[in-house]
């Protein structure tokens, strides 16, 4: 099984998604709720970006010593009885989850949220071995009666509406009465909870990822608010969990730290409902609980970039802070990046994770206006890890034809400085006439493709060399 | 090679570091053997005990939990009772094994009390918290016998019984607690962070109350002490201050079509609660949770 990923294809998926009256409408709900949400909590907690400064140093400090808290890590869910599997690429990783699957003969899967779970397809891979997943998290269950992907990584389905939602539910849940009033949202969850509750009940293997993993204790981490992490980890009788290696943090006072600013940076919450810590398997005496407790640890990549100009993000902790505030996400989506991981955080961890060649044009929708960073949890400097992404792919010579006979005819004026000057003077000079009163452009002759969407702003008042120069008069 | 040896070394390229570096070596050790705190908030360790309890339950009931304060242990039944028939549901509960539960006078109640786990056909849950957090509001339980995991998460209405003395400033402070009862590097098989009810905000981000887990979160704090001080209780001393209602939150408690036989009146003069249950958690949620702004602009 191959990946699949539609990000070569970016500007085609953001032309579509532009145009889609029901996404734009949807989309509407990240802006208005999330920034706000997150502002608020941040300002109610005088701590906060001193705790943003701490996360950070935490996840530096783990990184660099990665391989020895793995070690310490593997050695205490070992010790309480649980098994570490180690996982180089996706593929293995979603082969070690089936042949558990297949050894305990599962027939059904309870599966809580698991961006890791996206990124190795692993329901692609259980269904091809007669297991069937079922995803638990609401939104995560809507996407997959959809067979869609999540457009969020932590609001899965932000890209619909709830008659999008309705038309699902009576459709696949043809056993319920059909003249059922699903009007309400309310009724719409209610409705999930009574099918789901069946289902995590009869599930053989519980899969969830993991927030964060603790090298001091061994323990994985997950947080949620439906609760349904916790029921899929708990009922069946093994608990898998699938991570990645920079998931680890040294102590419980460390992933303390991080929990502070995970909720509040996500959804606004002064933390989450469900904040949950697993070690190991059922203990002797114990009335519940799974009786095998496996962690599957991915690399996928990520090994190789710990070494490189990305390892900074390997500190992010999937909040999605970044896209919550990013204007091009709020303008396309989170589809329109084409895999798992959509906004600031995708752009910069696709190209590592899949190649440039695939994913180097997301770093390109970008306005560098750095909202990401100023809001990231962690501080990752996600502008400054897109330009690295942008001078690769140009050295790669990966930019289209139109960008490098683009940037080669600006090259031209840029090295004979008069004749640019008289150049941007003239041009300026007849757009600023052409745009005169209205101070702004509708249509334009060649930008197209930029009018279509927004409007074009009319230059005024001289050039930047123009103004620079005067500038330097004054003073 | 293994494939967990390949990652080992893919790490240790990219670290230029053999693994074997002593001064490495210690500098981890220290740091697990330490355990270093960082920033903790001063909203919970400069308070007194008395604040400390305050600043729970204010936190608690922003989380859309409710709680009641009791003068003493032995009136924790009684309390248990009267919230489920204010709730309109059947005298009925299970709980787990802990003593702290088990030397309770239930025989004074007409409760119906079984033990063990759930499987799911429990309409309340009894449970013994381990601790409490008065940063966040927050719950401490641990799994075994004493106290099931499943009662937490699988029964509509989750009781916790919750000792004053237990509510502790900041999580570190309940790490240490964890760390004194089941030794350094240990762990019980679950320890569960609760706060507040289950929820979603997937559709639409309008926050809906009544996810997977329970739809009601009842904390019974038994607190001696509370008689005396609850007159002078200082609401300065709550940094999240009393914030205006959501402006739409939604409930599956409405929503579910009731089960015959499970929420019956436990006693037939009792009038249901006349309060509106949407309008009671209306009042009780902080702004701080993933609540939809705009009231719905969809739908003809």
């Amino acid at each position: 099984m191959t990946a699949h990923f539609t990000s070569p294809a970016f500007k085609e998926n953001a032309h579509q998604a532009l145009h889609d009256p029901a996404l734009q409408r949807a989309l509407g709900n990240v802006e208005s709720g999330f920034i706000a949400k997150r502002r608020k909590a941040a300002d109610k907690l005088p701590e906060f970006e001193a705790l943003r400064d701490s996360a950070r140093d935490i996840k530096n400090h783990t990184l660099a010593h990665l391989d020895l808290y793995l070690e310490a890590y593997e050695a205490k869910v070992t010790a309480a009885g649980g098994h570490v599997h180690f996982a180089p690429t996706a593929e293995d990783a979603s082969k070690i989850v089936t042949d558990i699957c297949r050894r305990i003969g599962a027939r059904t899967v309870a599966k809580g949220k698991s961006m890791i779970s996206e990124e190795i397809e692993l329901n692609a891979h259980l269904e091809a071995a007669g297991v069937k997943p079922i995803e638990t998290d609401l939104g995560e269950y809507i996407i997959q009666l959809r067979g869609e992907r999540p457009s969020h990584i932590v609001a899965p389905v932000i890209h619909l509406n709830r008659d999008q939602i309705e038309s699902d539910f009576r459709r696949v849940h043809s056993d319920l009465p059909a003249e059922r009033d699903l009007h309400a949202p309310e009724s719409l969850l209610a409705e999930a909870r009574g099918v789901l509750r069946q289902k995590f009940l009869a599930a053989d293997v519980g899969i969830t990822g993991a927030n964060f993993l603790v090298a001091e204790t061994g323990t994985s981490i997950i947080v949620t608010n439906e609760g349904n992490g916790d029921l899929s980890q708990t009922l069946p009788r093994v608990h898998i969990v699938l991570a990645s290696i920079e998931k680890l943090v040294p102590t419980l006072e460390d992933a303390s730290q991080m929990l502070r600013v995970l909720a509040r940076s996500a959804t606004g919450q002064e933390i989450s409902v469900y904040t949950t810590f697993s070690t190991g398997p059922r203990r002797p005496g114990d009335v519940d609980g799974p009786e095998e407790y496996h962690v599957v640890l991915l690399d996928n990549g990520r090994s190789a970039m710990l070494g490189g100009e990305f390892r900074e993000m390997l500190r992010c902790i999937r909040c999605a802070a970044c896209m919550n505030h990013c204007p091009v996400y709020h303008a396309v989506g989170g589809h329109a990046y084409g895999w798992v991981y959509p906004g600031p955080m995708g752009s910069v961890l696709s190209p590592s994770l899949i190649g440039v060649d695939k994913a180097g044009h997301l770093p390109n929708a970008s306005t560098f206006c750095g909202r990401c960073e100023s809001v990231c949890p962690v501080r990752i400097p996600l502008p400054k890890l897109m330009r690295h992404w942008r001078e690769r792919e140009f050295e790669r010579h990966l930019s289209p034809a139109t960008v490098r006979s683009g940037l080669k005819l600006w090259g031209f004026f840029a090295r004979r400085p008069r004749l640019y000057r008289l150049a941007t003077r003239a041009g300026m000079g007849a757009l600023a006439l052409l745009g005169r009163g209205k101070g702004r452009f509708r249509t334009l002759p060649f930008a197209g493709g930029w009018t279509a969407t927004r409007d074009f702003a009319a230059p005024e008042g001289g050039t930047f060399q123009a103004q620079w120069a005067a500038r330097k008069e004054r003073a | 090679m293994t494939p967990r040896e390949q990652i080992f070394a893919n790490i240790r390229r990219s670290l230029g570091s053999s693994g074997a570096e002593r001064p490495r070596r210690m500098i981890v050790e220290e740091r697990l053997a330490q355990r270093p705190a960082g920033v903790l908030p001063a909203r919970a360790t400069q308070k007194s005990a008395r604040e400390r309890i305050a600043l729970f339950v204010e936190m608690a009931e922003a989380s859309a939990a409710t709680v009641e304060t009791v003068p003493a242990v032995e009136h924790a039944p009684t309390a248990i009772a009267e919230f489920l028939r204010a709730h309109n549901l059947a005298p009925r509960l299970r709980r787990g094994t802990d003593p702290r539960l088990g030397s309770l006078p239930w025989e004074r109640t007409a409760l119906e009390v079984a033990t063990g786990r759930s499987f799911g056909d429990d309409a309340a849950g009894v449970s013994a918290a381990f601790g409490a957090v008065a940063e966040t509001g927050t719950l401490v339980l641990v799994s075994g016998e004493d106290n099931p995991t499943t009662l937490n998460l699988l029964p509509d209405n989750h009781i916790v019984v919750l000792d004053a003395s237990d509510v502790a400033a900041t999580y570190e402070d309940v790490w240490d607690r964890v760390r004194d009862r089941f030794g350094a590097g240990a762990m019980p098989r679950t320890v569960n962070w609760i706060t507040g009810p289950s929820r979603s905000a997937d559709i639409e981000q309008i926050l809906l109350m009544g996810a997977h887990g329970p739809r009601r979160l009842h904390i019974v704090l038994i607190d001696p002490e509370a008689a005396a001080t609850e007159p002078v209780e200082d609401s300065a001393a709550a940094p999240a201050g009393s914030t205006p209602a959501e402006p739409r939150v939604g409930s599956t408690l409405a929503a579910d079509p009731k089960k015959p036989g499970e929420e019956k009146p436990a006693d037939p003069e009792q009038k249901p609660d006349p309060e509106d249950e949407d309008e009671e958690l209306d009042e009780s949620l902080d702004e701080s949770f993933p609540a939809s702004d705009p009231p719905s602009q969809t739908q003809p």
